[in-house]
């Protein structure tokens, strides 16, 4: 063997740290050895146990001592460092409060940032499982059909190779009741079916029962820990039946929920095989090719999505002759990186996250930004202290560590009390976020983010105040100059970054809230005030009519109510219509290949007298049979569609009933304003439905509501009373919107606050520096407004910098923020000069704190010295 | 005598020194330990013992040869001293009289 072959960089750090006196023969075992272990584990094991003894090797009693000078050092240099803040006590609280805001908004987002990072991440295999969602093609048209129909993942797993496994998930979508033994009813609207493989695949962890016994039985049940409480109270879960669609299950397997970083939040399984022949009869599901059917596959490692979706296509076109594409997409992106709407997964804008992380990293970089302006402003001051230590023999580098010491010490104090208010803010946080955050000192990357959070400020802080006071050479004593004019621009432009970033939050702020006023008062077409929805929750497995009695009879027991002044069924909340369909819809004259997607609504006569829809041409419609095939359209739908004069008479068919045009309806909206109008169809419902609807008088409402909800529990006493009000339910579609508003405008006030800090220290120092220029000033004869305007005319300048640079920037944002409406508002002048003029009011506020001060003073104290 | 007591790792680093006799150096030291006990030593952990206990005046250690694998460096050969001696001594001895008080009963009950 060759004896200069052996690793030198391990060694190398070895001489580094380890005490000099032990380490020749130390090197030379472990030399002996790595030359052993290369015979016998080969060489790259060798050299990996040879580094790994060398970490080990890192441990007191094996170190070097630190140098007596060395300690010496870092004594005094602490010591001045106390000294230091305890002389300048307003600087040093300025900093700690700014960088204590600064690093705890900092914490605080990073940690909801990597908590949303870790959504659906935790499966085994996480990264190979792929989602599958449709794309239906209309005119013009797309809409994007998260489910699939189950044709397409028998096909999908037997033809294509590269799918390894399929994962099928279906909800309940009609109020499942579950009814125990003890004759006790739930309503469980978390109920879902999965295929037998879900369980296993996305990490399910069995507490009682077992996942195998769940698998076997195809009536069988599996529950959240917390379900089985609910259901069974203190009884021994695994064995119960209970009945759900007339067909009784068993429970056959309890589990613990999935952590709150999972999507899948679904609390009750039943097997798949047990959805037919129940609801259809599994040829049936096939001949009606139901959208319903959430599928995720597991590809195998040699993955080409974009043959896949081609092949996918192909097998869709074998199954439904409606124009659909198919595409796929990973599962560790569903959560973030993917918005379409009608998901049952919950999805988050990534892009938003993102953008409050980076401007919570702009509120630290803004107080960091402040200490830097402030140890350089303070140059001079310390140029005798600094030369003098230099004349006596320290070197650049020892007041450099000086310099890095005192940025430390204020550092890590303003980083334990950031980790203080993390604690104490973070369940705010987790509440308004939905996530289950936490300071979590055994998740690495907790850690991560603290230490990246500590070193990244710290260093940026330090850096350049330290080069600047080490760079002070003795000369500068007796030249009474040290770098100043060069601090004083640099100073500018990070003042001037501060308040562009400033400024470009608060213009946000004032858009954001235009546009959410904008929404609460846009007009929808309709009158929703003091309407109220009741949804009558009725099984799917009971024929639909089964109940009709009881829902005439509800409909007739809240119209005798003296406060209702209508009362319609309907079969959605008309704020919120999310039923689309694809295909069913023709027209007297259409054109064969022309294929709609419209969005659906079942109404009668009644609805109109709620909400006095506004008719374009012809007319709403009646109660009578006569009625019954027929529909209306609404103006959208007649354009977008192109449907030929005259539409009103115009025969048509809709879900295979034949009847004609009565009515086109003037637009309304009717989901949230992201959307446009879209095509609608309403059809006619007999006076059945999911809901009901009524105009309410807004006196003694709250008596109202509990007649109602005694007349509920009479007729459906296995079923709970929900109601929304029309108006709620609006808001509750733009909670996101209003979300953003309030974290926005915490942000914009701690970043004003953080630039005003600055604005502060900065006139202090000014004002102290220029004490005798003041006094001289006002021995002449200078008037007291004359001495404001000459300390504050420098910032006003770098105010009116940062505004011209803020304007641009935040129209490009902030426009690109409304163009996610339909409907929205457009940028006016006065949206950026009121937030421009705010920000030099208030930074004007706090700079005259200290210059009003000076400009006040008694000129013969500062003079006497 | 308080100046004897020794913890167990440090025992054992003194019992195979003296069985060694002369050959102890880093990596001997290593081997034997793991052959004897069938556990495997750092290096790190071995290092800080030693020097603990010549620090201590229970080893005394001297400048060996060196070898080709070694690259020049030279072996630190380590020895038990009078004092490292009479302290596995008096380890022994006290854990003699311990096992001696030790009653018949429990001792039955002992594994094997």
């Amino acid at each position: 063997m060759d004896d200069q072959d052996y690793p030198r960089t391990p060694l190398i750090i070895l001489r580094w740290f380890c005490n000099p006196k032990y380490h020749p023969d130390i090197e030379g075992d472990l030399l002996e050895m790595y030359d052993r272990r290369v015979q016998t584990m080969g060489l790259t094991r060798a050299k990996w146990l040879l580094v790994k003894d060398i970490l080990l090797l890192f441990r007191p009693g094996i170190i070097r001592a630190y140098s007596s000078n060395h300690q010496f050092m870092v004594r005094e240099n602490l010591k001045i460092a106390g000294r230091q803040i305890l002389r300048n006590k307003v600087f040093a609280s300025i900093n700690l409060a700014g960088l204590t805001v600064g690093m705890t908004t900092a914490l605080l987002s990073l940690i909801w940032v990597q908590n949303e990072w870790s959504f659906d991440r935790f499966y085994p295999d996480a990264q190979k499982i792929y989602r599958i969602i449709c794309h239906w093609e209309g005119s013009g048209e797309h809409l994007t059909v998260p489910q699939v129909p189950i044709q397409l993942c028998d096909l999908a797993r037997e033809e294509i190779s590269e799918i390894e496994e399929l994962f099928i998930l279906a909800l309940a979508w009609d109020y499942p009741l579950i009814k125990t033994s003890t004759s006790e009813f739930f309503e469980e609207n978390d109920l879902a079916y999965i295929s037998d493989n879900w369980l296993d695949q996305f990490g399910y962890l069995a507490t009682q029962g077992s996942i195998e016994n769940f698998r076997a039985n195809k009536f069988g049940m599996a529950l959240t820990e917390e379900r089985a409480r609910k259901f069974f109270g203190m009884e021994d879960p695994i064995g119960q039946t209970v009945e759900l669609y007339s067909t009784s299950y068993t429970v056959e397997l309890v589990f613990k929920e999935n952590p709150v970083n999972s999507s899948f939040k679904q609390r009750v399984f039943i097997p798949l095989a047990s959805y037919w022949p129940h609801r259809l009869t599994y040829e049936e599901e096939i001949r009606s090719h139901n959208y319903k059917f959430v599928a995720f596959f597991k590809a195998s490692d040699q993955l080409d999505s974009e043959m896949i979706e081609l092949q996918l296509t192909g097998l869709m076109e074998r199954i439904d002759s409606k124009p659909t594409s198919i595409s796929i997409f990973p599962l560790v992106d569903m959560r973030f990186k993917t918005q379409f709407s009608g998901d049952i997964f919950d999805h988050k804008n990534g892009k938003l996250v993102h953008t409050f992380a980076l401007i919570a990293i702009l509120i630290l970089l803004a107080a960091i930004l402040n200490y830097i302006n402030f140890s350089t402003a303070q140059i001079n001051q310390r140029v005798a202290e600094i030369g003098t230590r230099k004349i006596i023999g320290a070197t650049s580098l020892n007041i450099f560590s000086q310099i890095i010491t005192e940025t430390v010490v204020i550092c890590l104090l303003s980083f334990i009390a950031a980790l203080a208010a993390s604690y104490y803010f973070m369940p705010y946080l987790a509440d308004y976020t939905d996530l289950d955050l936490s300071l979590d000192f055994s998740n690495k990357y907790i850690w991560i983010v603290l230490l990246l959070v500590l070193i990244m400020a710290t260093l940026i802080a330090a850096i350049y105040p330290g080069l600047l006071h080490a760079g002070v050479r003795p000369i500068h004593l007796i030249q009474k100059r040290g770098g100043n004019e060069k601090g004083l621009s640099m100073r500018g432009i990070l003042m001037v970054g501060q308040f562009t970033a400033a400024i470009i939050v608060l213009i946000g702020t004032v858009v954001i809230y235009k546009q959410l006023q904008f929404i609460q008062e846009k007009d929808v077409g309709y009158d929703r005030s003091q309407v109220m929805s009741v949804p009558l929750k009725y099984n799917f497995g009971d024929d639909h009519w089964e109940n009709a009695d009881r829902f005439d009879n509800f409909k007739n027991e809240i119209e005798k109510i003296a406060e209702f002044e209508a009362v319609a069924i309907t079969d959605a909340n008309v704020a919120n219509i999310h039923k689309r369909n694809s295909g069913t819809l023709s027209w007297e004259g259409k054109a064969k290949d022309q294929s709609v997607i419209v969005s659906q609504l079942r109404a009668n006569a009644d609805l109109h007298s709620i909400f006095d829809f506004e008719m374009e041409e012809g007319r709403w419609f009646t109660n009578d049979s006569k009625d019954f095939n027929n529909i209306i359209m609404n103006r959208t739908a007649v354009r977008e569609f192109d449907i030929p004069e005259p539409v009103v008479g115009r025969a048509s068919s809709f879900q295979g009933r034949d009847g004609q045009i009565v009515g086109v309806v003037e637009d309304f909206i009717f989901s949230d304003l992201h959307s446009t109008i879209e095509p609608l169809v309403i059809w006619h419902n007999q006076g059945r439905g999911s809901m009901l609807l009524a105009k309410v008088q807004p006196i003694g409402i709250n008596q109202t509501l509990v007649k109602v909800e005694g007349i509920f529990n009479e007729i459906f006493p296995e079923k709970t009373f929900e109601y929304t009000f029309l108006d709620q339910s609006f808001r509750q579609m733009h909670e996101a919107d209003l979300k953003l508003n309030v974290l926005l405008r915490i942000f914009t006030g701690l970043l004003l606050f953080i630039s005003c800090l600055g604005i502060l220290g900065l006139t202090l120092f000014e004002a102290q520096r220029r004490r005798k220029e003041i006094a001289i000033r006002k021995v002449l004869g200078a008037g007291v407004f004359g001495i404001l305007k000459q300390l504050s005319k420098q910032y006003f300048l770098l105010i009116a910098i940062a505004f011209l640079i803020a304007m641009p920037v935040a129209a490009f944002f902030i426009q690109k923020w409304l163009n996610n409406f339909a409907f929205h508002i457009d940028l006016q002048w006065w949206f950026f000069i009121i937030p421009g003029i705010s920000a030099a009011l208030i930074a004007t506020a706090a700079m005259s704190f200290y210059n009003m001060k000076a400009a006040l003073a008694n000129p013969v104290h500062d003079l006497r010295e | 005598m308080k100046q004897y007591q020794i913890g167990q790792f440090e025992e054992i680093v003194l019992l195979t020194v003296g069985i060694l006799d002369g050959k102890a150096y880093g990596v001997t030291i290593k081997d034997e330990i793991e052959l004897r006990l069938e556990r495997s030593v750092s290096i790190g952990a071995l290092q800080v013992t030693l020097r603990r206990l010549e620090k201590k005046g229970f080893l005394s250690s001297a400048h060996g040869e060196t070898s080709k694998t070694r690259r020049g460096r030279p072996k630190l050969f380590f020895a038990l001293t009078a004092v490292g001696r009479k302290a596995i001594a008096y380890n022994r001895d006290v854990r003699n009289e311990l096992w001696n008080a030790l009653p018949q009963s429990i001792l039955n009950l002992n594994m094997k």
